[in-house]
């Protein structure tokens, strides 16, 4: 079944027939789904071919095809270290989580180290607002259990794949390091950081980004550094030089070496291009908003529909990034 | 369609790629990132090199497809 919108009453026929499913749409649209093999989260922005977002239209992922299996389990910040463990032995888990909440912030600083995390492929977003409503409404995530909508859970689908196939995480960053800038390190873990080395020497980020960032560029940019090759970003929140903080919308971690970004050009083009070039059945994507409105892919062709939030999963959670779940046939 | 493997887990190039003495750089995401955190989480003393290794090659295991690339350019022949 094709990854685009859907009317509510057509998911709900969907649900009904025990499809496999992650959703995505308005809280509107969410509210009174019966229970089944689904999760779903707040977004409105996604790209469809018919291009369009709506609000009264649900966006649907459906995994009913390539699944041996299914379960639907929500998590707090007190259990979410455990959503590796409770996986099956082959397949892949899909999460969403509302931005800002305590399950979130967990997940965000600890979940490199949850047990069993790479056993499988953990992909998913972050559920938000509309842009302009961020921060004035909850943003919800909700889930076939019983079809209540929260503002506090992750919500993960849990899919179990037959021997012959297996899933993969990969991520596209369409931006890179800009080796010319500054390197900075950071003391400790965290959303907010505020004491930094900058080229080795102690100095202070938001002093950085006000006095050195802003006047040459004319802005906030985010920055970036390379995990063993993965390039991650770190998009900026807030700057408040009273405090000298910088809150970042992911956390950066101690010891990481971070450069500001170099932005790449046709984000669009690079989108289509990269995936569109992969040779796997890609069963889901999942995008930074910084895409859809950097690139202005609202209404567009793309060549993979999909979600776009304030902050992708993989494995992680980032910033500015594609990831991609990709299904592959293996040798038996 | 023949038999896709990864190298022997007694090769010492496992090793090497933990410790940092290899340094490669995965294509793949999820093994840039394992390695990434599992050198963090021996520095910390919360994971032995072995134990490392052992990771490392199950996960090579399960993507052996798509490492085989990688594979080549560590390992050579195998």
């Amino acid at each position: 079944m094709k990854s685009k919108l859907y009317t509510k009453e057509e998911v709900i026929d969907f649900i009904n027939a025990g499809r496999i499913m992650l959703l995505t749409g308005s809280e509107k649209a969410l509210t009174g789904l019966p229970k089944g093999n689904w999760i779903a989260g707040t977004s409105l922005y996604v790209v469809d071919y018919e291009g369009k977002c709506e609000e009264e239209k649900i966006f649907v992922d459906d995994f009913t095809l390539i699944a041996k299996n299914c379960k639907v389990a929500v998590y707090d910040k007190n259990n979410i270290k455990d959503i590796a463990i409770n996986g099956f032995d082959n397949g892949f888990a899909v999460i969403t989580l509302p931005i800002d909440s305590e399950v979130y912030h967990e997940f965000s600083i600890n979940a490199l180290s949850f047990d069993y995390m790479f056993k499988n492929p953990v992909v998913g977003y972050v559920a938000a607002t509309k842009f302009e409503d961020y921060g004035k409404k909850s943003p919800k995530t909700s889930s076939g259990l019983d079809g209540n909508l929260t503002s506090d859970l992750a919500v993960v689908l849990y899919v179990e794949l037959p021997d012959y196939l297996t899933a993969r995480a990969e991520i596209e960053n369409f931006d890179t390091i800009d080796e010319n800038t500054p390197e900075v390190v950071f003391p400790k873990d965290g959303f907010t950081q505020s004491e930094c080395t900058i080229d080795g020497k102690p100095g202070n980020i938001a002093d950085y980004f006000e006095n050195v960032v802003k006047p040459k560029l004319g802005g906030y940019t985010q920055m970036i550094t390379s995990q063993n090759g993965a390039l991650i970003n770190r998009d900026v929140k807030i700057v408040d030089l009273q405090k000298g903080e910088v809150t970042f919308f992911s956390p950066a971690y101690a010891g990481d070496k971070y450069h500001l970004v170099k932005n790449g050009a046709d984000y669009l083009k690079m989108f289509n291009d990269k995936l569109g070039s992969k040779r796997s059945d890609i069963a889901t994507c999942f995008s930074c908003i910084s895409y859809f409105f950097g690139g202005n892919f609202e209404g567009r062709h793309v060549v993979k529909n999909g979600v776009y939030a304030f902050g992708e999963i993989a494995y992680q959670l980032l910033n500015k990034t594609i990831v991609t779940l990709e299904i592959d046939r293996v040798a038996m | 369609m023949a038999m896709i493997t990864v190298p022997p887990k007694t090769r010492i190039e496992w090793t090497k790629l933990i410790s940092g003495e290899i340094d490669y750089k995965f294509k793949n995401y999820v093994l840039q990132i394992q390695i990434y955190q599992m050198r963090k989480d021996i520095s910390m003393g919360r994971l032995t090199l072995s134990a490392a290794v052992d990771r490392l090659y199950a996960l090579c295991q399960k993507y052996s497809l798509a490492v085989q690339e990688d594979c080549k350019a560590i390992f050579g022949k195998w």
